[in-house]
């Protein structure tokens, strides 16, 4: 810790030399959410590796040089100027020893990036008495010298110089990253967001391109994709969902999170499997010394988290959640509680190991757990009424990730992992049953390796594998559960039709890519191809029949898949940016059965383009403007024919664009103070079979808009957050019929997705103090604020019994929130 | 997958979570929900006797029409045959091409009508297929399909019934197929015994005047045979197996209000009595009360009550 100040304390940012800390190192895209602007620097390069210096032959006398550092996003020290002559021979030698040096990369909103730093070398003859190198913590000791060390060899101590304090260090110059849309926050950021309490992943929800589901069901609807299209990973992995049930709490303990990026669109080529977006969480490293922890517990659930060193080279962490909330309404006997709320029960442990190989190298083991159960029962006189819906879904992930620096500004990145998905629902409508379960093994491999093939440009290749294996079983209505496009009204009991099936599905993607990097001037370039070999396999291509054996079927798709992302530097402040890209999905398992879906589906495809602007308006305040188009083909939807063919409850003929753009006004921390404002327009529709009208997307919100504030007063933070979206399509009632065998009135819709829920919007407020205590210890207490202003926000559309009335169910009234965290 | 799914219905319930604590409902709005009050004229239900047939039988249909006055024993009804499968893409129990002159035969007027059901039942809305390239209709949980048959009475919204239509197993082995002819018996219309009534566990005669303002149990009752054990193919084990019918009871009255519109006994409940509270009307005069008895596989039983209340 103490290094890692001093260090600061020499890290200088060259503002007006930034551009050319760039130059030599090829770069792609720029963060589109911080484009050229001056951004802040969330973490200072850390020395890991010094390697000391020769005393120049023949000189008796100390001196200083004074270097200006190129630190390249990966740590390894790409140049090193002359900044202050100490001589030239000393000017030699330090350069010598710093082109050696390895750093812990700075970080800009928790991702790498490249900066400059100014260091001081001092050359010290060995009679004056010097202070050692320095040697971080779990850093391999100094090298030895180059060469044999003269008699009179010195020894050397970097010597810091003035430099700003910390907080107003900042850089100039964009990181290189995957995609020209991407949008990070920081968990540090994130958990200060009002409406989080304090869980960085719930960041998500104000994020401009979301749209915002019906409260609670915690799905991604980004520009214009179902939540079935966005691939939500950690540290690379897929896993099947970031909230637990009701999207009370994330899935991964928000002290393990280091960042939350959004990629809602038109991302490299070395992510794949999505024709919607990606969201990426990245977590963090553990700390190198001591040991931490913190307990919190609030009124849904209690968690904690434990870290610790082990010898000098392995940290260990481990975290866990159980929420309660059911047990809490139970001991304030809440009356018949379970009839309007789905009780979510949650848990989840994450287990992170870290370990420092050699230099430059070092291999995480991360293990993931989540469960979720909901139930809710609908009670009724009558037993043909009375309904009931249980779910469970769980996932587990182990994965490795061994990442090593190269000497030549390289890297190699390999992710092995496996894991199980879980997930059931059992939902009964009077005696008419639904259940749906399914149990998948997962399993794949990412591996990229990053190569510098000249100043201006470097070359990226790797895999990215996955497979999976499902079991799946389901009964009752092809109509449970639903799926996009589907009419209906909420409370709606389904037609009494059932079917069951139960079969295997396994997908395997194999996908190479590879990706350039170049950098001319003002323009970066980073096109890239990647290609999607399935292999999509099924047990029974045909409905069981007796004890018919089961005639499995399995089908080759090859999707070759180019992208490109550009940003030209119009300015020092202003970039132009854009990306296109060609995208594709396997069908969902649970999607191939003969008789519920389509034993032959195949990849669902996607075509996305978007330009748009960054413009840095002060040094931490930017503006990014993203138009953006998507094309969607290959839908799986449902047979609208009176007599669909066996074996096709599902056809590939759904089509879909979606358009529009997004502006975000970035406030980056300024004095304490942060925040951001996101409007997103826009517009998604489906068309779902060929010759059929285009119909609005379930899920199209023309406009939504997010405010967010935080500032720190001293031990005080307060933030608020202002949320508006237009309300989600809905199929009006137009009358009713009575059906005399079931005793209940069916509807008679109008046009599809014609009329909408009311806008929504919601002013929230937080406010958080906290207290040292003891060695370093803290004690955090929050407080927030949900829809202070009470408005009654109609979340869904209900219905008379005959469908003469309608009413609008109203979501939260104002709501407080307690919490509090203890940190060791 | 689950990304996909939206619970049918908890979506919108969770809305009321944060209230779980304060005020559960008042997140929910406040409707006209007495579906059992009848104030105008409407369908109540439709007996089909037999309750259950091969396509092409005869059988014989019949309205209970009620209005605030009483049973309407002529009322108009229309009949009408629906030709128009269902899509998978409809949810609902039959299509809305049902709802469109285009789509239905006439069967005849009035109350009562006996017809000839459409013989192409088991290939329009059962599992016969023309050829093994297309999809056989799902049947419901009970095995059973339906022929759509509308009730149209001037003034009122259609009413649908669906007339229980005897097919072939889809999706069976030949051995299953034999056992399941073997055992399987159509389903016959269960049978409403009187009406009775309590007030304290004390019997209450419904046809001596009645007191108003007062809270009467009703009872409606059934012999046990009325709810029948017949025969089910199980699509999931293979297997044909006994499954006992559900009884649901279905209250109506033109005055008074009672505690809920519809009772009932899940299969597996041997009880062959539902009861269901009623408050008399505070104005006295005669009023009506119907009682509708269905069993799950489309059977159904009515009758009427005129109480006086002074």
């Amino acid at each position: 810790m103490r290094l890692h100040a001093w260090l600061l304390a020499v890290g200088i940012v060259l503002g007006a030399s930034a551009a050319r800390a760039q130059e030599g190192t090829p770069s792609g895209a720029t963060p589109s959410s911080e484009g050229k602007a001056a951004v802040h620097l969330s973490k200072a390069p850390k020395l890991v590796h010094f390697e000391q210096a020769r005393f120049p032959a023949g000189e008796t006398h100390g001196s200083t040089v004074v270097l200006a550092l190129t630190i390249g996003r990966d740590g390894v020290v790409q140049k090193a100027d002359v900044l202050q002559s100490g001589g030239a021979a000393f000017d030699a030698a330090a350069q010598h020893a710093a082109l050696r040096f390895v750093f812990e990369p700075a970080e800009i909103d928790g991702r790498p990036a490249a900066v400059k730093i100014r260091y001081a070398y001092s050359f010290t003859p060995a009679a004056l008495p010097v202070a050692p190198p320095p040697t971080p913590p779990h850093a391999p000791a100094p090298s030895p010298p180059l060469a044999p060390a003269p008699a009179h060899a010195p020894t050397l101590a970097p010597t810091p110089v003035p430099a700003p304090a910390p907080e107003a260090v900042t850089v100039r110059g964009a990181p290189r990253r995957p995609g020209v849309t991407d949008v990070t926050v920081s968990a540090e950021q994130a958990s200060k967001v009002a409406g989080t309490q304090g869980d960085p992943i719930k960041v998500l929800e104000n994020l401009p391109g979301l749209a915002r589901p019906s409260f609670g069901s915690g799905a991604l609807i980004v520009w214009g994709a179902s939540p079935g299209e966005t691939r939500t990973l950690v540290d690379g992995v897929e896993v099947p969902a970031l909230f637990h049930g009701s999207a009370l709490r994330s899935t991964i303990n928000g002290d393990l999170v280091k960042s939350v990026t959004l990629t809602p669109g038109a991302y490299g080529s070395d992510y794949g499997r999505a024709i919607g977006s990606i969201v990426r969480v990245e977590t963090k490293d553990l700390p190198e010394t001591g040991v931490h922890g913190y307990a919190g517990a609030d009124t849904l659930d209690g968690s904690a988290m434990a870290t610790a060193t082990v010898g000098d080279r392995v940290r260990v962490g481990v975290a866990g959640r159980y929420g309660w909330l059911d047990r809490v309404l139970q001991a304030v006997d809440a009356p018949n509680v379970d009839q309007y709320f789905a009780i979510p029960r949650y848990a989840d442990g994450q287990v992170k190991m870290q370990v420092a190989l050699r230099p430059r190298e070092s291999l995480d083991l991360v293990l993931l757990e989540s469960t979720d159960a909901l139930s809710e029962v609908i009670p009724d006189a009558d037993p043909a009424r009375v309904r009931s819906e249980t779910t469970s879904s769980g996932f587990q992930r182990f994965y490795l990730h061994y990442r090593r620096l190269l000497d030549d500004g390289g890297y190699v990145d390999v992710v092995p992992y496996f894991g199980r998905d879980e997930s059931t629902l059992d939902a009964h409508f009077g005696e008419n049953p639904a259940t749906l379960d399914e149990y998948t093994r997962r399993y794949g491999v990412r591996a990229s390796h990053r190569a510098p093939v000249t100043p201006w440009a470097a070359l990226v290749v790797g895999a990215d594998v996955d497979g999976s294996s499902a079991q799946v079983f389901r009964s009752g209505s092809l109509l449970i559960p639903p799926r996009e496009g589907d009419v209906s009204v909420f409370g709606q009991p389904p037609g009494g039709d059932t079917a069951t099936d139960a079969w295997t599905a396994g997908v395997l993607d194999v996908a190479p890519y590879v990706s350039a990097e170049f950098k001319v001037g003002p323009l970066a370039v980073t096109p890239g191809l990647r290609f999607d070999g399935y292999l999509l396999q099924t047990s029974r291509q045909t409905p069981r029949v007796g004890q018919t054996p089961s005639v499995g079927f399995a089908q080759l798709d090859a999707q070759l898949e180019p992208r490109i992302s550009a940003r030209l530097a119009v300015t020092r402040d202003l970039s132009i940016l854009g990306a296109a890209g060609v995208y594709s999905q396997p069908p969902d398992p649970a999607d191939l059965s003969a008789v519920f879906g389509n034993p032959k589906l195949g990849p669902e495809t996607a075509d996305h383009a978007t330009l748009g602007e960054s413009l840095r308006i002060t040094q931490t305040l930017s503006l990014e403007t993203v138009g953006f188009y998507k094309w969607i083909a290959n839908l799986a939807v449902r047979d609208p024919s009176p007599t669909p063919k066996l074996t096709e409850a599902l056809l590939t003929e759904g089509v879909g664009r979606a358009y529009g753009l997004q502006l975000l006004l970035r406030q980056q921390p300024w004095h304490g103070f942060f925040g951001w404002a996101a409007y997103t327009i826009s517009r998604s529709m489906r068309q779902d079979t060929p010759g059929a009208g285009w119909r609005l997307f379930d899920y199209d919100q023309p406009h939504t808009l997010t405010i967010v504030a935080s500032k720190e007063l001293g031990a005080w933070t307060v933030g608020t957050r202002f949320r508006f979206a237009t309300g989600l399509p809905r199929t009006p009632v137009l009358g009713a019929f009575y059906d005399a065998k079931d005793d209940v009135y069916q509807p008679v819709f109008g046009a599809q997705n014609s009329i909408r829920l009311p806008s929504f919007w919601q002013l929230d407020l937080r406010v958080d103090r906290s207290f040292a205590f003891g060695d370093g210890g803290r004690v955090l207490v929050y407080v927030e604020g949900l829809n202070v202003t009470n408005r009654a926000n109609g979340e869904e559309y209900v219905y008379s019994v005959d469908y003469t009335q309608r009413g609008t169910v109203t979501g939260l009234p104002i709501v407080a929130v307690v919490g509090a965290r203890v940190d060791l | 997958m689950k990304a996909r799914r939206e619970a049918r219905f908890a979506g919108v319930r969770v809305a009321c979570a944060p209230l779980a604590v304060l005020a559960v409902a008042t997140c929910v709005p406040k409707l006209t929900n007495d579906d059992a009050l009848v104030t105008a004229t409407r369908v109540l239900a439709v007996k089909a006797e037999p309750a259950e047939a091969a396509p092409g039988a005869t059988v014989t249909f019949t309205a209970l029409v009620a209005s605030p006055q009483g049973t309407v024993g002529d009322a108009p009804v229309g009949w009408a045959f629906c030709s128009a499968p269902k899509p998978i893409t409809e949810d609902n129990v039959v299509s809305n091409a049902c709802l469109d002159a285009a789509s239905l035969s006439g069967a005849g007027t009035g109350p009562s009508v006996t017809t000839q059901t459409p013989p192409a039942g088991c290939s329009l809305f059962g599992p016969d297929t023309s050829s093994t390239a297309f999809r056989p209709r799902d049947p419901d949980a009970t095995g059973g399909f339906y022929q759509p048959l509308l009730a149209l009475l001037p003034g009122t919204v259609p009413a649908v019934e669906l007339a229980r239509i005897h097919c072939d197993l889809p999706d069976a082995d030949a051995a299953a197929a034999s056992a399941f002819a073997a055992s399987y018996q159509l389903n016959q219309n269960p049978t409403l015994l009187p009406l009775t009534a309590t007030q304290g566990g004390a019997s209450v005669d419904l046809t001596s005047p009645v007191a108003a303002g007062t809270r009467l149990v009703l009872e409606a009752a059934w012999p046990a045979s009325s709810a029948e054990t017949f025969a089910y193919f199980d699509p999931g084990t293979e297997n044909v197996e006994g499954q006992r019918e559900s009884m649901q009871v279905a209250w109506y009255t033109s005055a008074g209000s009672l505690d809920t519109e519809s009772t009932g006994r899940a299969s597996g409940d041997m009880a062959t009595t539902s009861d269901d509270g009623w408050v008399t009307p505070s104005a006295t005069g005669t009023v009506h009360l119907w009682v509708v008895l269905r069993d799950n596989r489309g059977g159904v039983d009515f009758a009427s009550v005129d109480v006086v209340v002074e």
